[in-house]
């Protein structure tokens, strides 16, 4: 697992936190007055900097890190190969999570990518006997370890919502399905997000029936 | 009367037989049938895609329980399976209008039930897409399509009896449906006449001429369940169904393998997992066909009759493990032959101990057995199956040497 990733968790929180500081305090700076207006003052400038510069920071660690190809479609069966699989993974985690997340819920969320990479690693390791596992394994342990995280602050969610668990359903399916010319990711991502409710509803009923849950994803990615 | 119809299912290059199964086109082709509908009533839709995926997915699984093996029935399946998928469209109902109020006195179809004749219109057009394509038909989609009437029963039956689509659609096909059990798809009879001879009988007489030397005290006989029966045909058509669903074809090696190297070669195909219900499917296709369709070959009953009157015990084994997963024990049964044989595997017929031949059509189950001490007795199959072989062999089970009269 790469060591820029809890890194990058870090300042996406601290982007997170400031844009947020910064609009809870924008109505203060409107109707104090004297001292306390030029101490308002004095942290939205601070505030504003420092999201400025971890943005900067955030902007070059991400541009160097492993590069999600243009045309590319990664499958769980090419990550579990790669070398890079975990940091691969948890880059796709980040992007393809946040889309998926945002089909069922207008929250703001954080994904954190080293939570992802590890969860993969974790996945692999418990299947390395039963590749068949794999994505059912993968899928369970994601809900679990709460990889979705709720802005502004990042802190995990008291109880894993639905619509992240629809959310991880999407994205585990996505990496099942086999691509062809044609198909864009976005598009299957949005026919994983129709399916991801189907699973779940299995997922709901028979949370340790990983033979239903793997019969269930295989199914989906098959027919889409 | 002509239905409107989206351009995906005019593409000339799209196998709609095959892209149909798939969510990807199915999602699009309804999207764009919706679209056409509404800019030709000036209604507006919304569609719920989870709706719509749901009814997608029931119907997949429909459409494989149901799906045919004979290929006489595979005309009648697609009039009904265009029927089965109207049926679980309208149970999921994912259309609803947007803003739309029916008219007191609705004058057309569109007007009187707007998503039930957008999912009509869809399915039928899909419909005469695969009869143009896979069939060669040119239908009229929707000759009767315009009684209100008809749409009123419609609406009204299938609240009650969702089920009843599937008639309505064939009904506003031009079929004469089965009204009574709409969801029971009826194939046609088994032929009495077996579909497939494994030997032929102008080739009986090529060839060496067979030497008769089996032993005088022959106790037992073991048949390939090839030899006596068109389990190879039934194990390929389950093999060519199976890998279709992945969206593969069967290629000749596959057939004389494990069933492991079709899914190695699923997962060498598609550079992913070959997904674990693989076997299900193949075990519930190779299951069907054999209920279905196993038959005897030519003289195979008379030839083991034979055999048990003079005292021989006879048994039939399975070629490899795609042909053991029907219950085949209870198939002969019903065949009448399990009283007078039993069915084995190679492994449990090792070293006979008494005068035993097998008779099969693989020359390397022919080398195992003569190792393990049968006599072994090739016979040769219609496409030239043994033709190499150098031992004894006979051309049909008209032709099996008894070593008594």
């Amino acid at each position: 697992m790469s060591g820029m990733l809890p890194l990058k968790d870090l300042l996406r929180g601290l982007r997170s936190g400031m844009t947020a500081g910064r609009v809870a305090i924008d109505p203060l700076s409107r109707e104090f007055r004297g001292p306390l207006r030029d101490v308002v003052d004095g942290l939205d400038v601070i505030a504003t900097r420092l999201e400025a510069t971890t943005s900067r920071l955030a902007h070059s660690i991400f541009d160097e890190s492993e590069a999600l190809h243009e045309g590319h479609s990664w499958t769980l069966h090419a990550l579990a190969a790669h070398p890079n699989g975990p940091s691969v993974f948890a880059q796709l985690a980040y992007g393809v999570l946040g889309a998926a997340y945002m089909r069922f819920s207008e929250q703001p969320i954080l994904v954190s990518e080293t939570l992802a990479a590890q969860t993969f690693q974790s996945a692999m390791q418990a299947t390395r006997l039963n590749r068949t596992e794999f994505p059912a394994e993968l899928l369970l342990q994601l809900n679990s370890a709460n990889v979705i995280r709720y802005a502004p602050f990042a802190l995990p969610s008291g109880q894993t919502d639905q619509s992240a668990t629809l959310a991880y359903t999407a994205f585990v399916i996505l990496l099942c399905v086999d691509r062809d010319p044609d198909s864009q990711d976005t598009d299957l991502l949005d026919l994983c997000c129709d399916t991801a409710p189907l699973i779940a509803r299995k997922f709901r009923f028979h949370p340790d029936d990983r033979i239903a849950l793997r019969t269930a994803i295989a199914d989906c990615a098959r027919l889409i | 009367m002509t239905l409107p119809a989206p351009e995906l299912l005019r593409a000339p290059n799209t196998q709609v037989r095959r892209a149909v199964r798939r969510l990807r086109w199915f999602r699009r082709a309804f999207l764009e049938q919706i679209a056409v509908v509404s800019e030709n009533s000036g209604i507006a839709f919304d569609v719920d895609t989870i709706r719509l995926a749901d009814a997608f997915v029931e119907w997949s699984a429909a459409f494989e329980s149901r799906k045919p093996t004979a290929p006489r029935d595979k005309r009648r399946f697609v009039d009904y399976v265009s029927g089965l998928m109207l049926d679980r469209l309208l149970r999921k109902s994912p259309l609803s209008t947007r803003g739309h109020e029916a008219p007191q006195d609705p004058e057309s179809a569109v007007q009187y039930w707007p998503e039930g004749y957008a999912c009509v219109v869809f399915c039928l057009n899909v419909r005469a897409a695969v009869l143009a394509q896979d069939f060669g038909e040119t239908v009229e989609s929707a000759p009767r399509m315009e009684s209100l009437c008809d749409w009123t029963r419609f609406r009204a039956s299938v609240a009650e009896r969702p089920e009843s689509a599937i008639s309505f659609l064939q009904h506003f096909a031009g079929l004469e449906p089965d009204w009574r059990f709409p969801e029971v798809f009826q194939t046609s009879p088994r032929q009495s006449r077996p579909q497939l001879t494994l030997v032929t009988s102008s080739k009986r007489h090529t060839g060496p001429t067979p030497r008769r030397t089996l032993p005088a005290d022959l106790a037992m006989v073991v048949f390939d369940l090839d030899t006596i029966s068109n389990s190879r045909e039934l194990v390929a058509e389950a093999l060519t169904r199976v890998l279709g669903l992945y969206g593969y074809a069967p290629t000749d090696e596959l057939l004389d393998q494990p069933l492991a190297a079709s899914m190695t070669y699923v997962a060498l195909q598609s550079g992913q997992l070959c997904p674990a219900r693989f076997t299900d499917h193949f075990r519930k296709a190779v299951s069907t066909i054999f209920a279905d369709q196993l038959q005897l070959a030519p003289s195979a009953r008379a030839t083991i009759a034979r055999l048990a009157r003079n005292g021989v015990k006879v048994r039939i084994a399975i070629n490899d493990d795609k042909a053991s997963l029907p219950d085949l024990g209870k198939l002969l049964d019903l065949d009448g032959l399990a009283e007078l044989c039993d069915v084995t595997t190679a492994e449990q017929e090792r070293k006979p101990g008494v005068a035993s031949v097998w008779v099969s059509m693989d020359r390397a189950r022919l080398r195992s057995a003569n190792r393990c001490g049968f006599h072994v007795l090739g016979i040769k199959g219609q496409d030239g199956h043994m033709f190499e072989y150098s031992g004894e062999f006979i051309a049909s089970l008209a032709d099996f040497p008894f070593p008594f009269h």
